[in-house]
């Protein structure tokens, strides 16, 4: 199923502990949070990240949610994730703590384009 | 900066880099305009199925037979060339180095090409419904005389 | 608090190439707060690629992202999908690929170092290095067909060889583009306009690079090394020369010089690939319906891309993700003006080569 990077599954309580003992900023590169809507409401969410310099598999972190769910933000561990939560909140209508929306979208656009009813 | 004023001063008096402007050719791989050539095609409509952006419409004749009408919107095109990749047969359809012009509003580009997509969708749908019967008419005849061989237009 | 100004910056400026808005809170000339948007272009070309085009179709589309790394992400999106249809392309293939992207980055850096020397009001520099760049379009124009859209690669291989008459042409034009890069080297380490302009402006340190994700020539130019054809293994880098360039300095001057020392790089792996193009097919049939899910990290002009693809063994692809280099420099830009001088602030967006139109996709 992942054909080149690895995936480390986790859960919506876990996932902010396991990125903050995971992620060491001179070692590794955040890449971005990424969603796929799997159907019937549920959606899976990965954080990417890269080793610096090494040629090495992307590792991905993998929760598996709904959208109702609150997901945690990790902008306290990774500063630069915002505007990668700001896309997901927009794009998919996402909860995200703390994300903020129409950062993407005109006021007039179709709410959350890339869901699948 | 002396540098840059001499390679300036120099410039001055020697020939511009832009081109004249008028009989500018494209080289001779370029990807421009595709151009039809119906005695060598066999309809097999696959250049409609591979573009990327509906720019070429096959309207399909009433009577249910391979003589389709193609139409091709140079003002769609994205000229990537997949469909003359995709041709089956050679010099059916060419990629020219013609470079394309802008559509104006003379050419009224729009409401031609939407006037030609719908008759595509309703003909397909109307040589569909033909054909359906034009091959029950042969599987009858077939039936009736069974030693003849195999009749009737296959897709 | 009432010597604060709030100044609007885009989405329409004079400086500006791409809709993108600022919102500054300035205290006299210093900027201390920075509101950021950048959803102008939204064009909903994901959503696309997801629903109605198949996904060989997709590899046409994609590139019409953006018009300067048009290359990278057709390639991008080509080497995702081959990775979950486990199809390994043929050799020649690779290095035809790596032929026309090289050749793109050094139209896209020099028209990058083009605008930062416009911001600086230098305008004798953009019109040689704009004139110059007109060389590596030329080349690209005789191998590819086009002068912005190339479609030169596709799945399975690339859809046009290396013919001996093209390649006359190319080390031609090469020949005289390198002379000239070796001028604008000259020009670019003497001239103290330069200097003047942009040294110690919009100082990027390596914590805060790493801190923010910065990604291509904005992190390297902070010394961090980080490059996607060293951390990547889609194509033969490794055989062709290829070097990281680093700079420690981490301002307008040193990304400038990041630009232009890859220029030389990557003019030396386009001599080598001319000299050594291994023999065989450029394209080989695929086939099977994408199945997995894979990604792709890939070294565009401006930095990091990343593709992300989901198949679920139908023609049309579950999930398509586009992450573009500037999506990840957007970060560490805001927090770069907090502190700058408002004058500063046309210099040191340009030196980061922001593309908004494949940011907002």
């Amino acid at each position: 199923m992942y054909k080149n990077f690895e995936v480390i599954e986790s859960s919506l309580e876990k996932i902010k502990e396991d990125i903050k003992n995971f992620y060491d900023p001179s070692k590794y590169h955040f890449i971005t949070i990424n969603a796929i809507d799997l159907g019937n409401g549920k959606v899976n969410i990965k954080w990417f990240f890269a080793k610096y310099e090494v040629m090495d598999k992307p590792i991905a972190f993998s929760v598996d949610a709904t959208y109702e769910d609150t997901i945690p933000s990790i902008v306290d561990i990774i500063p630069s994730a915002w505007l990668s939560e700001a896309e997901l909140a927009d794009l998919f209508g996402l909860n995200i703590e703390g994300a903020k929306k129409g950062l993407f979208l005109e006021p007039d656009s179709p709410p959350a384009p890339l869901r699948r009813s | 900066m002396l540098k840059m004023f001499i390679e300036s001063l120099k410039n001055l008096f020697s020939e511009p880099a832009t081109l004249p402007g008028i009989g500018t050719e494209a080289p001779k791989g370029y990807r421009g305009l595709i151009v039809f050539n119906k005695e060598k095609c066999i309809f097999c409509t696959k250049c409609e199925l591979v573009c990327p952006v509906d720019a070429i419409k096959f309207i399909y004749p009433e009577d249910g037979s391979r003589n389709l009408e193609f139409n091709y919107n140079p003002f769609l095109c994205i000229y990537c060339g997949e469909c003359v990749r995709a041709c089956p047969k050679d010099g059916a359809l060419i990629q020219t180095n013609i470079v394309p012009e802008p559509g104006t509003q003379e050419d009224n580009p729009n409401e031609k090409w939407f006037e030609i997509e719908r008759r595509a969708q309703e003909s397909k749908k109307k040589w569909q419904i033909a054909l359906a019967k034009k091959r029950q008419e042969a599987l009858k005849k077939a039936k009736k005389q069974p030693p003849s061989d195999k009749k009737g237009s296959k897709k | 608090m009432e010597n604060k100004m709030i100044v609007p910056f885009g989405s329409q400026h004079i400086t500006l190439l791409e809709p993108v808005r600022f919102i500054f809170e300035t205290e006299n000339e210093k900027i201390v707060n920075v509101d950021v948007d950048v959803g102008y272009v939204h064009r909903g070309i994901e959503k696309a690629c997801q629903t109605k085009l198949n996904y060989k179709q997709v590899a046409y589309i994609i590139p019409r992202i953006c018009g300067l790394c048009a290359m990278s992400h057709a390639l991008a999106y080509i080497t995702a999908v081959e990775k979950i249809l486990e199809f390994d392309p043929p050799k020649k293939a690779k290095y035809l690929r790596v032929l026309v992207h090289e050749l793109d980055r050094i139209h896209s850096h020099l028209f990058a170092m083009a605008h930062v020397a416009e911001a600086a009001g230098y305008e004798n520099l953009v019109m040689h290095l704009f004139r110059d760049r007109e060389l590596a379009m030329e080349c690209l124009e005789i191998l590819t067909g086009n002068r912005v859209q190339y479609d030169y690669g596709c799945i399975g291989g690339v859809n046009r060889d290396l013919t001996p008459e093209v390649e006359k042409i190319l080390r031609k034009k090469l020949k005289k583009l390198e002379d000239r890069i070796h001028w604008f080297k000259d020009l670019y380490m003497n001239d103290y306009t330069l200097s003047l302009r942009w040294k110690g402006i919009g100082v990027i340190s390596k914590e805060m690079a790493e801190k923010y994700n910065a990604a291509g020539p904005v992190a390297r130019a902070s010394g961090v090394r980080t490059d996607a054809r060293a951390e990547f293994d889609a194509l033969p880098y490794r055989d062709l020369g290829f070097e990281m360039i680093v700079y420690k300095d981490g301002d307008i001057y040193s990304r400038n010089l990041v630009r232009l020392d890859e220029i030389f790089v990557s003019l030396r792996i386009i001599w080598n690939i001319l000299d050594g193009l291994p023999e065989g097919n450029y394209k080989e049939e695929v086939k099977g319906l994408p199945k997995g899910e894979s990604v792709c990290r890939w070294e565009a002009p401006r930095g990091e891309l990343f593709m992300h693809v989901r198949g679920d063994g139908k023609q049309i692809l579950t999930r398509v993700r586009v992450k573009t280099p500037t999506f990840s420099n957007i970060p560490v830009l805001r927090e770069l003006f907090v502190g700058a001088n408002y004058a500063d602030v046309p210099a040191i967006i340009t030196s980061f080569d922001p593309c908004m139109s494949c940011t907002a996709r």
